[in-house]
């Protein structure tokens, strides 16, 4: 696991999580914010994991509606989602 | 092909799968007769375009087939079913090569399609493949076992899933359809089941090249023909096959129960007899109620081109699978104790409870519903709305 924060543009425990559901992310590399997470295995299953992981780690309810499935395209596109609703919700 | 044409065709299919059931059970073996006299009604071609011959993808006409088949032979309902599901896949994403040498003849009656996707690594997950695609610009060769393939000794022809390049993921699986004539094939292993005896799922070990264009859809993603096409449909036939059989054992046993002539068995008059009468009645009406209701909507999203696999429709596809597997055995099960020891539980009773109780034991373990279980509920958590069908 690498020991300084992966990029500015997301914290770390956004990128913890991230290596937890998907271990096909090489913990020798940095996560590249443009990649397909589902090459990268992210199925049904585990985007469940990878929601409620999220919610845990940051103690907030991401979501209560319609999920556009666009959401879990990159790791980017996921952040952009997790701190929009964050700000929404005030927690962040 | 109209309604009327259908039943027509179906009539006399009926009366050899019929026929034919308890030998087809007794022995093991595939349902070669009912197979055949299908290819000939034209039936097989469920999900062909009209344009190419076929009776086109209207839902409830596979569900109607589905279902009257099962309660003849649930065996040769289940064949027709996988071949069908595999067909609608095929049409919707092959190239417009394979789709204009393929489909008349499967209209036609001339080409039975198997589906190859268990993997002795990794089992019955359907969206990992272990065995590689090695393709090249021309071609795609490869070499793959598979433990269980539904009328492998049978089909002219299979669809193959595969991972997509030596190098992929095993999540990366490509789809590819052969023709009998293109592979090697051997057989492995052998086949006694308690029920479903007449799929005649043996194992094979299949090797082969096929021309590039044969890999159907994009490569590697196999899960958007699954998702879309094969997995929604497998669930709606597999249930309608169900529903048909527990259906028609029904049929049967309020025919007995009713007869003047019967000698023993329950009192058709006592409160208890109508009670387990009327909650097999419920169950069943239930699994159609909710069979019927789905096809309503799929039929809806395909029409309108939305998706078959936002979160609302994967958990009804999987509620209809997990309720039509369990509460057609439990209808089974509640008509066998009905008929009682001489009636329903011995193969020389009067009417033929125990191969439908057998055949339909199988229907939680097709696919199994320890993984749907718990899928579903995953799936659940995401619709905190609770949007029902």
């Amino acid at each position: 696991m690498l020991n300084k924060p992966e990029r500015s543009e997301w914290d770390e425990k956004f990128s913890t999580i991230l290596r937890q559901v998907l271990p096909d992310f090489s913990p020798d590399v940095l996560i590249d914010p443009d990649q397909e997470l589902r090459n990268l295995g992210l199925d049904s299953m585990k985007t469940v994991e990878l929601l409620l992981g999220l919610e845990s780690a940051y103690g907030a309810i991401l979501f209560d509606d319609e999920l556009d499935p666009r959401v879990f395209s990159t790791p980017r596109s996921l952040w952009t989602f997790v701190t929009e609703r964050l700000d929404h919700d005030g927690t962040g | 092909m109209t309604r009327v044409d259908y039943e027509s065709a179906l009539t006399g299919v009926l009366e050899v799968a019929r026929t034919h059931a308890e030998h087809v059970d007794r022995e093991a073996m595939f349902p070669v007769k009912s197979v055949a006299a299908l290819r000939t009604s034209g039936l097989m071609g469920m999900f062909v375009p009209r344009e190419y011959g076929g009776l086109g993808d209207d839902l409830h006409a596979y569900i109607h087939i589905a279902s009257r088949l099962a309660a003849a032979c649930l065996s040769t309902a289940a064949v027709w079913t996988m071949h069908a599901f595999q067909v609608d896949g095929l049409t919707r994403f092959s190239g417009e090569r394979l789709r204009e040498r393929v489909l008349p003849a499967i209209a036609k009656g001339d080409i039975y399609i198997a589906s190859v996707t268990t993997e002795a690594v990794k089992g019955a997950d359907l969206f990992r493949a272990e065995a590689p695609l090695l393709s090249d610009d021309d071609e795609a060769s490869f070499e793959r076992s598979a433990p269980v393939v539904t009328g492998g000794r049978h089909a002219d022809a299979f669809l193959i899933t595969l991972r997509a390049t030596p190098e992929a993921q095993p999540h990366e699986v490509s789809l590819v359809y052969a023709e009998r004539n293109e592979l090697r094939i051997s057989e492995q292993g052998e086949w006694d089941p308690l029920g479903m005896r007449g799929t005649e799922s043996v194992g094979l070990k299949i090797s082969g090249s096929v021309p590039a264009d044969q890999v159907v859809g994009q490569p590697g993603r196999f899960e958007d023909i699954a998702r879309e096409s094969m997995i929604p449909l497998a669930h709606v036939g597999w249930s309608a096959c169900w529903l048909g059989a527990a259906r028609g054992a029904f049929s049967d046993l309020l025919r007995w129960l009713r007869s003047p002539t019967r000698r023993g068995g329950p009192d058709i008059h006592s409160d208890l007899v109508r009670e387990r009468i009327g909650r097999i009645r419920v169950e069943l009406d239930l699994v159609s109620a909710y069979l019927t209701r789905l096809c309503d909507e799929l039929t809806a999203a395909r029409a309108e081109g939305r998706s078959w696999s936002d979160i609302h429709t994967r958990i009804r596809v999987n509620t209809l699978k997990l309720s039509a597997s369990e509460l057609t055995f439990k209808a089974a099960d509640s008509m066998v104790q009905l008929a009682g020891m001489g009636g329903g539980y011995s193969k020389l009773a009067p009417i033929k409870l125990e191969r439908h109780f057998r055949d339909l034991r199988s229907a939680r373990l097709n696919h199994s519903n320890d993984r749907m279980w718990p899928a579903t509920g995953a799936l659940a958590l995401l619709d905190p709305k609770v949007t029902l069908l």
